[in-house]
């Protein structure tokens, strides 16, 4: 527990972004799970999201996280695109409305927290990842 | 630095974004690039002309030189079919017409959220903003309409509105029917009510159209039983309130209209507590209707339509309901049936069964009627006037019509009748009356032994006056009936059409009640000596025994118009012939030997009597023999000669020198068709996204070909928006077949402008009860109704160039489960209805194309069928031109594969299906027949040849000449994703590398500083 603590109290705000770009994959893993007989949802998207967030928890296990938000956004981005590409096709249906006459509301929220998941993936690229990195950079920056 | 370098992060995360993006569009956009440029009206081939460029390639022209003439004009067409095509079901005490002038009430949310249509493929758009609502309609009339009732139900009509369940979702399609509570509408704008008490106008609305579900029997919340299509207890607590009103002498008259898509249970109309004086059944009555409803409401024009269909006091009395949902098979061997989201599609869970064999509708009321009149064995207590509130052929006129002079002449050259009757208007105001003629075949001994069915009455012709007749004037109406009407299919003994022993009877009535007593009247029944069994006097004099057949004839009609001989095509759909179902899944069908026996009233959705189909391990391989390929077999057939170059365009293949059409069988298309590559032919029949493929090896300019039944719904190319036409069903109400080539001679014109080549439409499948949620489609419960219709109506379209694209061949009735439904018949009721519908469209109209349907006909789709898209479809019926799927995808989104399991395209196109109906091509799937399926080869040359032939001698040939070349050109929108790839990629290509160099000079400045 101290182990943790002690982590923690290195991390800065770019570790929490990543951490909850990681939470969000899991949601956009459980939403697929839940609207995998629907159809909409793809096996690209779940690959790219799971190899996210294996990667990202080997990063900084391994130390060497500096690579975690750059991977996040490209594996996110990736994971957006595959369920755009699969889902394309239920949107034109429910826009016809011969079938369905609304989104259901697996999709909307998918749509959210893919969306989630690709914006603090670039939100993590710019935040600095540790406090030290906060720190050293604050302190080059007054030289 | 440090900013230099977060740039360079934010622009290679910008354009990094944007290029993929702009890249999945593209993919997206080009995978579907058939479905955008057909929409867009766009091709990927312009037309280069090489010659001189004098030739007048506007083969066929419009009448109008301008858009708006057009418009108004078709405006004006659907007041008059709406004129003529609602139906005055009730008029007690002449309280039609109302005076100009008079002060009246709109009630109930339906007069605010009016039905102008349905959904689906008859949907435009958007509304055009010439669309006429009720009030409008009414006061074009002369009518003064009570503003605050207007407005009020104005302000609640987003509370009040129909409560629906999603297509696909969960639930009932209608979960309430929320009319507003009586007592809050009269609290609301009661008080004006006695200053406009001339009449309250309640109009009666329900809605539904394409998808997967029907109306439902049960399940709305605030009808008495849950039947969608009953008044809710809201709309009859209405009614009793405007009743008490009535007596005391605050408002006059209770009209109530009926506008919808389906008719609900008339069983209020006669019912004293409710008081309805008139009933006017207007159904959806499309853009500018309304002003024709305010006319008829009036008398500026006397009704003259006459019910498409039978209308039930009670739905529920009709047998059809007994079997109609779809019910899932018994299963004992617990076999893996395919689910739409299983990922392997094929819908292999529900069926229906037409237990009811030939007596649909009026076939049923009718002939029951007969027997129990006759006192006929088995007919039990049955009681016509506790079963049917609108007799099928039924409408009232603000004058008196009466028949006279029945002639019936037989000519010999033609094999038909010529009937004659003269109609006189004994009223005091003109009007026009729609003349029908019914056939009575005979149902004797013959018959039972051999299991032929048949019905009292048959409409076999009709017409309709030329014009309004005077008071006191007549007019004698001509109809031609074709003798083979005559003939009833065999199916048990002879196989084959045949004429039984008994008397033929012709008869003229006002609807198929009437002539069903003229019959009884002429066969010596009367009330009087039926103990009022019979409910009205019939008139002997209009009908007549025309022929009497002493033994049975099995050769007369045992050939088909196109002389094939006729046989047992479809023992394959019939539970008792197929050699899976036989032994496993017999079905009694109703038979009038034995209607007490065969005739089961259950409509609920929980019902235990709908027939029962066990799946068998045979059956099932059979349900997925559209798809799995195990019809196609390899052979040693050479293939045909690909890729010649004769240097024949396609516009060539029109006429010869000497200006004769090119036909079908000419040699000459041989030449041309060797001129076709492997990919031509392949590109040729699976690109059709309502649309045909270009080919510029023969010159074949892309089509577009489009939505819908009620007019062309794609907007005119000056981006004017097209107006919407009223049901068909109230197109066939008018049984007036001038109006109906006028109308068709519109749509053509409609099309042209909007630039079409092909119309999706017209419909002739069969109202098998009210449920169907796409009856606005489909013109009637009868198939000569219908096919007379559509056939003239199609021939006028075609006129103009347009081809029509026949739907759903056959047996797409219903909406619910229909993707795969599989649907069982007896061989006669699928010949003599609803085969008989598109077989009528085709003597008449020769449509040039046809729409499969998705359900299955017995085991596989219609597209995997060759008894019936060979057998039937062209060698007996003749129909000469192509088919096309219903909207194909095998796609990726679950539930919505619509074809995906049920049919591949090779598999379709070796039955005769020849073009497929989907966004993304399907070319993928012939690839694996390239080599040793030479039989499929060639009939992959002869679908496409019929394409080719089709759009020949189309309008999408205009502008198109011998020396017109084909050239590949990118359209607006691929330039534009292009443009955009190349930037944003090049963008993030400059991004990248700018990262790269802060990246380097960022950790080369980290490490000197290490160093340091």
């Amino acid at each position: 527990m101290k182990k943790v603590t002690d982590f923690l109290k290195t991390c800065g705000i770019g570790f929490y972004v990543t951490f909850a770009a990681i939470v969000t994959s899991i949601v956009c893993l459980i939403l697929f799970g839940v609207g995998l007989s629907q159809g909409y949802q793809s096996w690209g998207s779940f690959v790219c999201l799971l190899v996210l967030i294996l990667a990202d928890v080997a990063l900084v296990a391994f130390k060497k996280e500096a690579f975690a938000p750059a991977v996040s956004t490209i594996l996110s981005a990736l994971a957006i695109g595959f369920f755009i590409y699969v889902s394309y096709n239920y949107v034109a249906i429910v826009i016809t409305g011969i079938d369905i006459e609304s989104f259901n509301a697996d999709w909307i929220m998918s749509v959210v927290f893919y969306v989630l998941t690709y914006a603090l993936s670039v939100a993590s690229i710019f935040v600095p990842w540790a406090k030290k990195d906060k720190q050293a950079i604050e302190s080059k920056e007054s030289e | 630095m440090s900013k230099k370098y977060t740039l360079s992060k934010a622009l290679l995360v910008a354009f990094g974004s944007l290029a993929g993006v702009s890249l999945l569009a593209a993919s997206i956009c080009y995978q579907n690039t058939n479905a955008i440029n057909s929409y867009l009206h766009l091709t990927n081939y312009v037309q280069v002309e090489t010659g001189d460029g004098t030739a007048d390639t506007t083969y066929y022209k419009t009448d109008y030189d301008s858009i708006a003439d057009l418009v108004a004009d078709t405006d004006d067409a659907i007041e008059r079919i709406v004129e003529e095509g609602a139906v005055l079901i009730k008029n007690e005490n002449n309280a039609l017409p109302l005076s100009k002038g008079d002060n009246v009430t709109l009630v109930g949310i339906g007069s605010y959220n009016s039905v102008v249509t349905s959904t689906g493929s008859v949907s435009a758009t958007s509304l055009t903003g010439r669309e006429v609502n009720l009030k409008q309609g009414l006061e074009h009339a002369g009518l003064k309409v009570n503003q605050a009732a207007w407005d009020y139900y104005a302000s609640v009509s987003d509370e009040y509105t129909p409560v629906r369940n999603g297509m696909m979702a969960p639930g009932p399609l209608i979960a309430a029917i929320n009319e507003v509570p009586w007592e809050t509408a009269n609290a609301a704008y009661g008080n004006t009510l006695a200053q406009y008490g001339d009449a309250a106008i309640f109009n009666v609305t329900r809605v539904s159209g394409e998808g997967n579900k029907d109306m439902n029997h049960s399940g709305a919340t605030d009808t008495p039983n849950g039947d969608a299509l009953t008044l809710s207890n809201d709309e009859r607590e209405t009614l009793r309130g405007l009743k008490a009103l009535k007596d005391l002498g605050t408002i006059k008259k209770i009209i109530v209209l009926l506008n919808g898509t389906a008719t609900v249970d008339l069983d209020f109309l006669d019912d004293e507590q409710y008081g309805v004086d008139a009933c006017l059944q207007v159904q959806a009555v499309g853009t500018t209707g309304f002003n024709g409803v305010g006319d008829l409401l009036v008398g500026n024009v006397n009704p003259s339509g006459k019910s498409n269909d039978t209308l039930w006091v009670h739905n529920s009395e009709n047998p059809t309901l007994t079997n109609q949902l779809g019910y899932e098979f018994l299963n004992p061997d617990n076999l893996e049936l395919h689910t739409p989201t299983d990922g392997q599609g094929g819908y292999e869970q529900h069926y229906v069964v037409y237990q009811e064999g030939i007596y649909l509708g009026y076939r049923y009321t009718e002939t029951r009627y007969e027997d129990y009149v006759m006192n006929t064995a088995n007919t039990g207590n049955y009681n016509y006037a506790n079963t049917v509130a609108v007799p099928f052929g039924y409408g009232e006129s603000y004058t008196e019509f009466s028949y006279s002079n029945l002639t019936t002449t037989y000519n010999r050259n033609t094999d038909s009748y010529t009937v004659s009757v003269t109609v006189t208007n004994d009223g005091d105001v003109p009007g026009k009356e729609a003349v029908q003629v019914y056939l009575q075949k005979p149902y004797g001994e013959y018959n039972r032994t051999n299991k032929i069915e048949a019905s009292a009455v048959e409409l076999v012709g009709y017409n309709k006056t030329t014009d309004v007749i005077e008071p006191n004037d007549s007019e004698t109406v001509t109809i031609t009936v074709d003798r083979r009407q005559f003939a009833s299919y065999d199916a048990e003994t002879n196989e084959t059409y045949v004429l039984t022993p008994g008397d033929y009877y012709l008869a003229v009535g006002n609807g198929a009640h009437d002539a069903t007593n003229n019959i009884l009247a002429a066969k010596g029944y009367s009330p009087s000596n039926t103990n009022n069994r019979m409910d009205a006097a019939g008139d002997a004099s209009l009908a007549k025994v025309i022929e009497t057949v002493d033994t049975v004839d099995t050769e007369t009609y045992s050939t088909s118009r196109t002389g094939q001989k006729i046989h047992n095509l479809f023992d394959d759909s019939d539970l008792n012939k197929n050699e899976h179902t036989k032994n496993t899944s017999p079905v009694e069908y109703i038979t009038r030997s034995d209607w007490n026996g065969t005739v089961v009233l259950d409509p609920l959705d929980n019902n235990t009597n709908y027939t029962k189909i066990t799946m068998t391990a045979d059956l099932l391989a059979d349900f997925r023999a559209g798809w799995d390929g195990s019809m196609l077999e390899q052979d040693d057939v050479e293939y045909p000669t690909y890729g010649v170059n004769a240097g024949i365009s396609l516009a060539a293949m029109m006429q010869d020198t000497n200006g004769n059409e090119i036909s079908y069988d000419d040699p000459l298309w041989d030449e041309f068709m060797d001129q076709l590559t492997w990919d031509d032919t392949v590109a040729l029949l699976s690109e059709g996204m309502r649309m045909t493929a270009a080919l510029p090896s023969v010159n074949k300019p892309a089509t577009v070909d489009h939505n819908g039944p009620l007019g062309p719904t794609q907007p005119y190319t000056d981006g004017t928006l097209t107006s919407t036409y009223p049901s068909t069903a109230v197109l066939a109400s008018t049984f007036n077949p001038a109006l109906v080539d006028e109308v068709g001679e519109l749509y053509g014109e409609n099309a042209l402008h909007c630039g079409y080549a092909g119309l999706y439409g017209p419909a002739v499948n069969l109202h098998r009860s009210q449920y169907s949620s796409r009856n606005n489609e489909y013109y009637s419960e009868d198939s000569f109704l219908s096919g007379y219709t559509a056939g003239r109506q199609i021939k006028a379209i075609q006129e103009n160039g347009i081809y029509c694209y026949i739907k759903h061949f056959v047996l797409n009735d219903q909406e619910t489960n229909r993707y795969g439904l599989s649907t069982w018949l007896n061989e006669q009721s699928f010949r003599e209805l609803y085969l008989d519908a598109f077989d009528i469209t085709i003597e008449v109209g020769d449509p040039h194309a046809m729409m499969s349907s998705y359900n299955r006909v017995g085991t596989r789709v219609s597209g995997a069928k060759s008894n019936l898209l060979t057998d039937w479809l062209r060698n007996e019926a003749g129909f000469n031109g192509f088919v096309v799927t219903d909207m194909y995808q095998l796609g990726s989104y679950g539930s919505l594969t619509f074809y995906l399991g049920l049919l591949s395209m090779p598999t379709g196109v070796f039955c005769g299906n020849d073009l497929v109906d989907g966004s993304i091509t399907s070319a993928n799937q012939f690839e694996p027949y390239r080599e040793g399926y030479g039989e499929l080869a060639w009939k992959m040359r002869e679908s496409a040849k019929r394409i080719l032939y089709t759009v020949c001698h189309s309008a999408g040939m205009n502008g198109v000449s011998t020396t017109t070349r084909m050239q590949y050109q990118l359209t607006w929108w691929q330039t534009t994703l292009i443009t955009l790839d190349s930037i944003f990629g090049a963008a993030a290509l400059g991004a990248l590398g700018f990262f790269a160099y802060e990246f380097y000079r960022r950790n080369i400045k980290k490490e000197d500083s290490q160093a340091n």
